[in-house]
Parts: structure tokens; C-alpha cells; sequence
């Protein structure tokens, strides 16, 4: 009788509508793992890593996607990369619950796929080296951040100066940063923190626009998908991590990418 | 200031004289200089005198930090002393006509040090603020210091000016995302540590500090203090609010022994306070223990043995310093007759005629009442930028994610909201419903019109078998 009632529904993003904005300096009351070692992702990867196997255990995260939202990104990552552990970090619980809830009922209708991907419920500006070790990602993405307008509030922001070095930390040399948003100031501060940070290097135009996690960056979430409804613009680029500051190329020419397209945009227009 | 108010309105109540809450030394252990409140004390150890400063000179607030120049004699090669403060000020003080410590140079910041760290070239300052962000100051070339001119017009001093100042600094070396509590060079000057309340050491390159080289993860609550330890470089000592002293390898993260004194004192807050070269000893003391415990460093096996030897003192040592083969102890002070500081020999033993020692308990302090003196020592154990309770690894807290589990759900505004009180919503609604629908959070469900009807629906679903 009450199987029918156990039998979990398909979450349904109303129940777990929240408020769009979160302080990432307050103290929530969550769990972190004390260092990378110590956590246990078998929980968050049942078929890849199991908690007995300890060769299984080697297998990593390579992939973060740092506020996930709703994780419509995370999601189509998992499809795009099938043999990469995926993860999508989010501050706000609905919301985590909401992903937890959708990538099961996932696994669930199609058995065996989406073992890749999982999410967890962290503040990405203060625990990422919490849960992965010096150099083991090789992509990281910031989605449509929250812009926090207000000038007391910059602080906030998902990316500055300082947290870059911690971002550059987990990536590997040559990983990539994605970062895209609809709030043309929040892209330029962001991307002049990139531009500028010792270790971050934008790639090569054609290296951007022939990457297949761009279109997804661009349409999968639902933060774009709401974007593209009212015909919004989208500013986006793709920087490297590289290894020793000396060889960043100081001649190198930085460029805006724009969603719809838009006539070439170097950096001397902006 | 407050603590002055205070003690001529309350007269009545006992004073207590302030604590010395810094103590330094010149290299060759001439010079000893002690803080007390705001009040900077400079003592000459060969001719047993204190130099004359005047009062003009001095801070105006709590001084933070004391640091003495890379010189084998200070007075001969024209070292200095260097110190911070709440303030918002940086001061280099030198002696001068044999007899005087004067300020020679002030350097106005725009931030209230928490904490400083000086180079070895005797130059590069850092200097790290509440919000976490060390900024690198020339302590001689003043064009390197982008220093903002102090507000003109008052109406300017809201918090969008500020955060303008804080984004335009181009002294901004690094920063975390929590409050620095503490921030030391490594022997060889190529790495900086700095620890936060969020448990993490992160372990830096200089002058290059953008590239982290490693985090020290594995302490479960904010740490107090790091203690590089001289003659044994490779070797971090950190003391946490967790009660344990982890010794680490610094250059690879990892934890090689902790020493636990939970066994020995309850919601004990560790300080790991000096290290005795000769002896191989390390000094830790507790917060509000009147002990002080002395780990032995075992060559043999290169770790510490971990069972202390504990010396009992007449008050809880605030800090220790090694000076001239002696241990300077300056303590907790209850009354205004108590002594501040006592002299121990490296064998533990209270030195009884220690010349210091009286000369130091001679002068005239700031006396203050049990509330200003309450304030201070949080000042001094930079009490106001820990986190008190840590989720790291609370199983209480933390109800395990698993793929069906429903984790309990916090309130996203609140700072400081109480786990307990957040079922209280589940708790008022008609038993019926939670009956049916344990499975699921109602909470998240009735938020909605058609959450409401699809619980309604199940229940009916549920009634018919």
C-alpha cells in the first residue's frame, strides 16, 4: 500500500523555490569534510566509488561546477563527459535538495547513466580546498553569479582577486575556468579579475568557440534558459590555468565573447 | 577611551592592572619590548633600565603586534621596532641618545591591524585586516605604499567609498575568505603561512603570494597561533581551539603528530607559545589554565613526546618569550598588586631574584575594572575573529546525504538560527498529514497551491489500499 506513496516523485522545482540570493560570509550550519582525504564520495558516486574498493577510491573529481543551481549544467556535463566524476556545488539547501532529488530520479529511469554526476551543498568561496587536492580539477565553471550590485556588497562576489588564487589552487596547469553572466558589469569585473590574476591566462579565440562545454555554458542552465526567454545578452570567456606566472603572454590580445553573436569585440573596446 | 571611563565611573569595584599582552626581543636579546594595552615598554637587559617614550608617541588603541628588525644588535646597526595596532597605524620606532625610543616614522593604514608579519629584508611589511586581506606594505619606500589620504569630508566615509579604497588598493597581496588570526614567515622567508577561523592554514609562496602551495587541513576549529620552529624548518606547530597542537610538514600538508589536551583540561584552547632550541622543548599553554606544558622534542624519532610535563604558575601565562636562556612569562593579572611577568628558567623553575622580572612589575600600567579587563584579553586572543563551533565532522548537526535521505534544511537568512528550533513547523501540522507523507519535508511541499492538492492527493491514495 504504502510503496506507491515511498515511491519517490519527480522533484518539481516550485516546492523548492527559493530566494535567488544567499551570504556566502555567514556561518551556515553544514557539513564539511576537515580535508579532502577525509570525505567520502561513494556517497555522492554509489556505482563508480565504492566505500570497500580502494582502487575504485582513486578515481577524482575533475569537474566543479561552483553555484549549480538548479543543475541543469551539471547535468548536461554528465552527458557530455560520461567517464568524468562531475560535481555541482550550491549554498542554498532547496536547491541542493532539488538537484540531490533530480539526478535520482534520473538514475533511475535510465540505469547506469548519470553515475557521474552528483551535488553537494557547500559555500564554494570558502571550502572548496576542503573537498579536492591541489590540482585535481581540470575544469571549473561560474554560472551567471549572483551580481550583488551593491558596492558594500562586492565582497560577496564569486570572484576577486583573492579567490582566484584559491580557484588556481584546486585547478591543474592547464585546466580551464568558464564564467559567463547576462550582467554586463558583473562580466567585466569579472573578467578583468582573470585578466589580471598572475595565473590565469584567456585561451586563444578558436579554443573557446570550438569547446564543446561553451554551448552548454550558454543554454543548458536554467539561469540561461530564463535569459534566453527575454532575448537577454550573455558575456562569457574561457581563461586557462597556467602554471608558472612568468610564461603568462603579456602581448596575448583579450577578447569578449557575447551570446547572441556580435561583431568582434577586442579588448580595446571595452 | 572606553577602559579609561570606565575605571573613574566604577570606582568602587577592584582594578586589576592590564596584562602584558606582547612581549619581543631583538636578536641578540639586548632589547625587550613589551605591550601593555596601548602603552609600548622598551627594556634595556644589559643596563636594566626601561628607555623613555613619550606618551605622544604612543598608539591610541590596543597595540596588536611588536616586531623587531633582522639586526644582530639593534641599537648598533640601526635596527628598529616595529608595531601595530587598532589604530589603524604602523610605527617604527628606533632608539636614539642612548636613553629614548622615539617614533620615527608613522605609517596610517586604513584598516585595524589584526595581525603583521616583517620580512627578513627588513622592508616588506604584511599587514592583514578583519576582512581577511593582507596587504604589503614598504616600510622605507613610501612610493611603493598606494596609501589613501584620510577622509576629508566626513560624509564620504560610508561603506561604498570604503569598499572603492579596498578594490583600487594595489597593496592587496592576498587574502582569505574568513579573518586571518595569524600570520608568520617560514625560516627561509620564500613561504608565509597564515591560519583563519575556518580552520585552514594555507601555506603561500612570497613574494609571490597569489601561488598557494598547500592548505594545512585537519584542525576541527579555528586556529590560535603559528609557531615556526627555528632550528627544525620544515616543522609547523599550530594550536587550535579543537584542544590539540598539530605538528605538520608544512611543504606537503601533511599532519605528522597531534598532541591532544583534551584529556587533560575540557574545551581546552590550545597556544603553542615557544620553542626552546637548546633543550628541545616546546612550550604550550591553555586559555584560562594557570599551566603551562612543555612537550620534549625526541631526536631520535623526530616527533614530540607526548606525554607534557606540566609547570604550575600563580596565573594563566598569557604569552611566553625566550629571552637570554630564560622564559619571560607575562601573566593574567587579578589584582593590582599581582605580578605581570615572572622569569623561569629553561628548567621550569621560577628565577628568584630575576631583575627583570621586579622592574617590569614596578611600572605603572593602566588599571582597569573586571569589564574593560574582559575586553582586553579578548583583544589579546583575538577572541572576536574565531567561530566558536565548527560543522566540520558534527555528526549531530549533519544528518548524512544519502541518495533517499532528506538532510534537515536551515533557514538561509539567518546567521545564527538554532538546529532544534527548525522543526517547529512540522510539529503544527494535523498529525494526519505527517503521518502520511513522513517521506518527504512538508515544509518544502506547502509552500505551494499545488503542493498542498498533490499531499491531499496522497492521502486519499494512501487511504485506499
Amino acid at each position: 500500500m504504502s510503496n506507491q506513496v515511498v515511491k519517490k516523485k519527480k522533484a518539481i522545482k516550485p516546492y523548492h523555490r527559493i530566494k535567488a540570493h544567499a551570504n556566502p560570509a555567514s556561518d551556515y550550519h553544514f557539513y564539511y569534510p576537515v580535508s579532502p582525504d577525509q570525505h567520502d564520495w561513494s556517497k555522492n558516486y554509489p556505482d563508480i566509488i565504492k566505500a570497500d574498493d580502494e582502487e575504485s577510491k582513486k578515481k577524482r573529481v575533475e569537474i566543479a561546477d561552483v553555484g549549480c543551481g538548479y543543475g541543469g549544467l551539471t547535468i548536461s556535463l554528465g552527458t557530455l563527459f560520461p567517464e568524468t566524476l562531475c560535481v555541482g556545488m550550491e549554498l542554498r539547501d532547496k536547491v541542493v535538495q532539488y538537484v540531490d532529488e533530480r539526478i535520482v530520479k534520473l538514475r533511475e529511469k535510465t540505469p547506469g547513466s548519470y553515475q557521474n554526476i552528483s551535488v553537494i551543498r557547500t559555500n564554494g568561496m570558502k571550502y572548496l580546498p576542503n573537498y579536492f587536492h591541489k590540482g585535481q580539477l581540470q575544469k571549473i565553471f561560474f554560472l551567471f553569479p549572483d551580481p550583488h550590485f551593491k558596492k558594500a556588497n562586492h565582497k560577496r562576489r564569486i570572484i576577486s582577486p583573492t579567490l582566484l588564487s584559491e580557484y588556481a589552487y584546486i585547478l591543474a596547469p592547464g585546466a580551464l575556468a568558464y564564467f559567463i553572466s547576462d550582467v554586463e558589469e558583473l562580466y567585466l569585473w569579472m573578467y578583468e579579475h582573470f585578466k589580471n590574476h598572475p595565473l590565469f591566462q584567456q585561451v586563444e579565440r578558436h579554443v573557446a568557440e570550438s569547446d564543446p562545454c561553451v554551448p552548454l555554458i550558454i543554454n543548458s542552465s536554467e539561469e540561461a534558459r530564463k535569459v534566453n526567454r527575454i532575448d537577454g545578452k550573455k558575456w562569457y570567456a574561457v581563461f586557462r590555468r597556467i602554471e608558472d606566472p612568468a610564461t603568462k603572454d603579456k602581448s596575448f590580445v583579450n577578447y569578449t565573447l557575447t551570446s547572441p553573436k556580435e561583431s568582434t569585440t577586442t579588448d580595446a573596446s571595452i | 577611551m572606553s577602559t579609561e571611563q570606565q575605571t573613574t565611573t566604577t570606582p568602587s569595584i577592584t582594578l586589576s592592572k592590564a596584562p602584558i599582552s606582547f612581549i619581543a626581543h631583538s636578536q641578540n636579546g639586548e632589547l625587550i619590548a613589551f605591550a601593555v594595552n596601548t602603552q609600548l615598554f622598551v627594556y634595556n637587559s644589559k643596563s636594566n633600565t626601561f628607555y623613555d617614550i613619550a606618551p605622544t608617541d604612543q598608539h591610541t588603541a590596543f597595540v596588536r603586534s611588536i616586531e623587531f628588525s633582522n639586526h644582530k644588535d639593534t641599537i648598533a646597526d640601526n635596527g628598529f621596532i616595529m608595531t601595530g595596532s587598532s589604530d589603524k597605524c604602523v610605527k617604527v620606532w628606533k632608539v636614539v641618545d642612548g636613553n629614548k625610543v622615539q617614533c620615527s616614522k608613522t605609517l596610517p593604514l586604513n584598516k585595524k591591524i589584526i595581525c603583521t608579519a616583517l620580512n627578513n629584508d627588513n622592508d616588506s611589511l604584511l599587514v592583514s585586516d578583519k576582512c581577511g586581506d593582507v596587504f604589503r606594505y614598504s616600510l622605507f619606500d613610501d612610493s611603493k605604499n598606494k596609501l589613501s589620504t584620510p577622509n576629508q569630508n566626513n560624509n564620504n566615509n560610508n561603506k561604498a567609498s570604503k569598499q572603492d579604497e579596498r578594490e583600487s588598493d594595489e597593496n592587496l597581496s592576498f587574502g582569505h575568505y574568513s579573518s586571518i588570526i595569524d600570520l608568520k614567515f617560514s625560516k627561509c622567508q620564500n613561504y608565509l603561512f597564515s591560519a583563519d577561523r575556518d580552520e585552514k592554514i594555507r601555506v603561500s609562496k612570497f613574494p609571490n603570494s597569489f601561488d598557494i602551495e598547500i592548505f594545512c587541513l585537519g584542525h576541527k576549529k579555528y586556529i590560535t597561533e603559528v609557531l615556526v620552529v627555528p632550528n627544525k624548518p620544515e616543522l609547523l606547530v599550530t594550536g587550535s581551539g579543537d584542544g590539540t597542537i598539530k605538528v605538520w610538514n608544512w611543504k606537503q600538508g601533511k599532519c605528522l603528530q597531534t598532541l591532544d589536551l583534551n584529556d587533560k583540561l575540557i574545551d581546552a584552547v590550545t597556544i603553542p607559545q615557544c620553542f626552546d632550541e637548546k633543550n628541545n622543548n616546546l612550550i604550550v599553554s591553555v586559555e584560562d589554565s594557570p599551566n603551562l606544558f612543555i612537550y620534549n622534542f625526541d631526536q631520535e624519532s623526530s616527533t614530540f613526546k607526548s606525554t607534557p610535563t606540566t609547570v604550575s604558575l600563580k596565573a594563566s601565562p598569557i604569552k611566553v618569550s625566550l629571552v637570554n636562556n630564560s622564559f619571560l612569562v607575562s601573566l593574567m593579572t587579578i589584582e593590582p598588586t599581582s605580578d605581570l611577568l615572572v622569569e623561569l628558567e629553561t628548567t621550569f623553575e621560577i628565577r628568584q631574584q630575576s631583575i627583570i622580572a621586579e622592574s617590569v612589575n614596578k611600572i605603572s600600567t593602566v588599571s582597569l575594572d573586571k569589564n574593560a579587563l574582559k575586553t582586553l584579553l579578548e583583544t589579546i586572543e583575538k577572541k572576536s575573529n574565531r567561530k566558536h563551533v565548527s560543522y566540520a565532522r558534527n555528526p549531530q548537526i549533519h544528518k548524512k546525504r544519502t541518495n533517499g535521505g532528506q538532510p534537515k534544511d536551515d533557514d538561509e537568512d539567518d546567521l545564527d538560527d538554532i538546529p532544534s528550533d527548525l522543526d517547529d513547523e512540522n510539529t503544527t501540522t494535523d498529525a494526519a498529514t505527517t503521518a502520511a507523507s513522513q517521506e518527504k519535508p512538508l515544509k518544502l511541499r506547502k509552500m505551494t497551491v499545488e503542493g498542498a492538492k498533490e499531499i491531499e492527493q496522497e492521502l486519499a491514495s494512501a487511504k485506499q489500499p
